[in-house]
């Protein structure tokens, strides 16, 4: 009943990628005078209801298809979006009005997922159906954790349907996990979460996927909330959170300030769960959870608005009476607290550290031995002492970047004053003093402050000097109550970190040398030459944007940078010329095709 | 802009539906490496901007660093990113790998 051009044109219908471009296709046999098989004319028409009509329709494309050889791959392909259809028409899959565009979104999916995932798909899909529109996000957000855990659970297993099917999502199994989540204890009931995450997305299903990443996150690790957030939050306003009172809108607007917390990462060094944060901002009787099953929703309202994050913090400033129009940054600070940027992963930093810095050791080691893991970022004042050209401001700064803090360069050898102290409010233009500019600057009370060559510092006495200015700031008990000139306020630096560099410490005043912890930083030896090379060509790689263009150096290629690394006497700056160089002529020396 | 804005609304309720983004769409998306988010404050509403250096811009040169508008979508596995104005596709965040870099004095 059909020639061989006919049973292309009915394929390319089968593959259309929308409804419209179905259309098209039909009506251009019309026109080229192939009269269109009324097949394919009623596959144009079908609406997802349509049950019968699809199944009838299916069978007549398989019958159409399977009368010449086809290639197996597009045989497979055009399986699988039968397949489709007819999972659509038996109402196991959603679809969207036009047909064509969910099976060319779904056949992949079809052909890959296995039977399991499909199950678990079709499972949720019908959930979906009898849910309707109304968002179990929304339901998530305002009840109460509980109540959070029982609609979720019942939105999956409502139906039993699957009780006999040895599938992971057996009801049972869910509700348990679930449960267990809900009750802290974690794990196992978080990676279920997960997976039920994952097919619902690989069913398009991408609302109740929200509801449920939210069961299957955890605070610690703020990435996991990035999504969460970004959707939910764009879905309050879409207006797609559903009808709320007015009290239910304030309720999970809170819930969604808390999630944006947990994405922001305010909440990394808790161990609670989600539940467990929001529990506080509910009524007191949610404690105990009566077990299964549940069918009263508990209702339970009045989160109170105050979401206040549990980070350590420090008031820098607690009172002053009259700042002037030149303080207006430091307004903000006034009786707040002031964030610290808390330790994580110290062994990794301090890796990291002695890995760009095989010279160094003993500074690296000297530098991060205050640190605790979890603990507030804070370092005895701490002097790096070497010959110029070792690298020794850029692992101050190197220390405070891997913590993800900021670092406030003063140069001193351009501080011929005590400016560092701040300038007195009698002068028109006072300013503070820089711990108190670092602070403002960053907005974290342990900020890292870097005096570069302190031992150029000019040394007259005439307007103050650097020095003196500085030695109060490096005394815990001092600088937790220094009296800043210009805000004529008593505030706390006893959290800011200090992190000297000096050619030479012979010149310092004693008062000033004992007050830090000198780390010497060597010249590097022709020991470290292939480890600083090696980094060198990275950061040049990484400058020029593509890692692992140029290799590793060759044996001769270091021999000659080595030769001239040594007559520049080991300094960083003359090895990073050196590499460039030898990149470069590595690069106009290459054959040519 | 009030067209942008329908846009973005009937684009949620395509992702919503498990419709969005289209590969096409995402085929010729500006692509952005190296992505971190930055959150802010923008109408009393705390939001996520991404900053980055993008790539197959039409009007930027490849590597230039920017700061998107807010974030609107967000793909689960950062495959891609829909913000108040376009898609983007996302390469390699920045932070998670351990770079070897070169020392600088």
């Amino acid at each position: 009943m059909s020639n061989i051009r006919n049973q292309k044109l009915i394929i390319d219908v089968l593959r259309a990628a929308t409804r419209a471009e179905a259309d098209t296709i039909v009506e251009n046999m019309d026109r080229r005078g192939l009269r269109a098989e009324e097949w394919a004319d009623r596959f144009v028409r079908l609406m997802p209801a349509d049950g019968a009509d699809i199944a009838a329709a299916v069978a007549e494309a398989r019958e159409i298809i399977g009368l010449r050889k086809i290639a197996d791959a597009l045989l497979t392909e055009l399986n699988a979006r039968l397949q489709v259809w007819l999972r659509i028409g038996a109402g196991e899959l959603p679809a969207y009005g036009d047909l064509f565009a969910t099976v060319t979104l779904k056949w992949k999916w079809e052909l890959q997922s296995t039977e399991a995932e499909k199950t678990a798909a079709e499972y949720l899909a019908g959930t979906v159906r009898r849910q309707g529109p109304s968002p179990i996000v929304q339901v998530l957000l305002a009840e109460s954790a509980y109540a959070a855990a029982v609609v979720a659970v019942d939105a999956l297993v409502e139906a039993n349907q699957f009780e006999d099917t040895p599938t992971w999502l057996s009801k049972r199994w869910v509700t348990d996990r679930v449960l267990r989540r809900i009750k802290g204890d974690g794990q196992h009931a978080r990676e279920a979460a997960r997976e039920v995450v994952s097919a619902l997305e690989t069913a398009g299903c991408i609302e109740l996927s929200l509801a449920w990443s939210l069961l299957g996150a955890t605070p610690k690790n703020q990435m996991t909330w990035w999504s969460t957030w970004v959707g939910i939050a764009t879905m309050q306003r879409q207006g797609l959170l559903g009808e709320l009172s007015a009290d239910e809108a304030k309720d999970v607007t809170a819930a969604i300030g808390v999630l944006q917390l947990l994405a922001e990462g305010v909440y990394v060094s808790e161990a609670r769960s989600l539940w467990e944060i929001l529990r506080p901002m509910l009524n007191e009787d949610g404690e105990d959870l009566p077990d299964l099953p549940p069918r009263e929703l508990p209702r339970e309202r009045g989160f109170s608005m105050d979401v206040r994050p549990r980070r350590p913090g420090v008031v820098v400033l607690q009172h002053a009476k009259s700042l002037t129009s030149y303080h207006s940054e430091y307004k903000d600070l006034v009786g707040k607290e002031v964030p610290l940027v808390v330790a994580r992963g110290v062994e990794q930093v301090r890796l990291r550290l002695a890995l760009e810095y095989p010279h160094a050791l003993q500074a690296v080691d000297l530098l991060t031995r205050d640190l605790r893991e979890g603990e507030p970022v804070r370092i005895a004042p701490t002097m790096l002492l070497g010959p110029p050209g070792t690298g020794k401001s850029r692992l101050g700064r190197r220390l405070a970047d891997l913590f993800g803090m900021q670092t406030y360069r003063v140069d001193a050898a351009s501080a011929s004053d005590n400016m560092f102290g701040g300038s007195p409010r009698a002068w028109s233009n006072t300013t503070p003093s820089v711990p108190v500019r670092a602070v403002a600057f960053s907005r974290t009370a342990n900020v890292f402050v870097a005096v570069d060559e302190i031992e150029k510092a000019g040394t007259s006495s005439h307007n103050g000097n650097l020095w003196n200015a500085l030695t109060p700031f490096l005394e815990r008990e001092t600088s937790s109550r220094y009296r800043d000139v210009s805000l004529d306020a008593t505030v706390d630096l006893s959290w800011v970190n200090y992190v000297a560099t000096s050619n030479d410490d012979t010149g310092l005043p004693p008062p000033l040398r004992d007050r830090f912890r000198i780390a010497r930083v060597p010249a590097p030896t022709m020991a470290h030459l292939v480890p600083l090379a090696a980094n060198v060509v990275s950061e040049i790689e990484r400058e020029d944007g593509v890692p692992g263009i140029h290799g590793r150096l060759e044996d001769d290629e270091l021999a000659v940078i080595g030769d001239f690394w040594k007559r520049q006497r080991f300094s960083i700056r003359a090895l990073q010329r050196a590499v460039r160089a030898t990149l470069e002529a590595r690069a106009s020396f290459a054959p040519r095709h | 802009m009030k067209s942008d804005n329908k846009q973005l609304a009937a684009d949620v309720r395509q992702w919503l539906l498990g419709h969005y983004p289209a590969p096409v769409h995402l085929a010729t998306a500006p692509r952005l490496e190296d992505w971190k988010p930055h959150w802010t404050v923008v109408d009393d509403q705390a939001v996520m901007m991404l900053d980055g250096a993008v790539y197959d811009a039409p009007s930027m040169q490849d590597g230039e660093i920017i700061r998107t508008s807010p974030v609107q979508m967000l793909d689960r596995h950062f495959e891609w990113a829909r913000t108040k104005n376009r898609i983007y596709r996302l390469g390699q965040q920045a932070g998670i790998e351990i770079p070897l870099e070169g020392i600088w004095t």
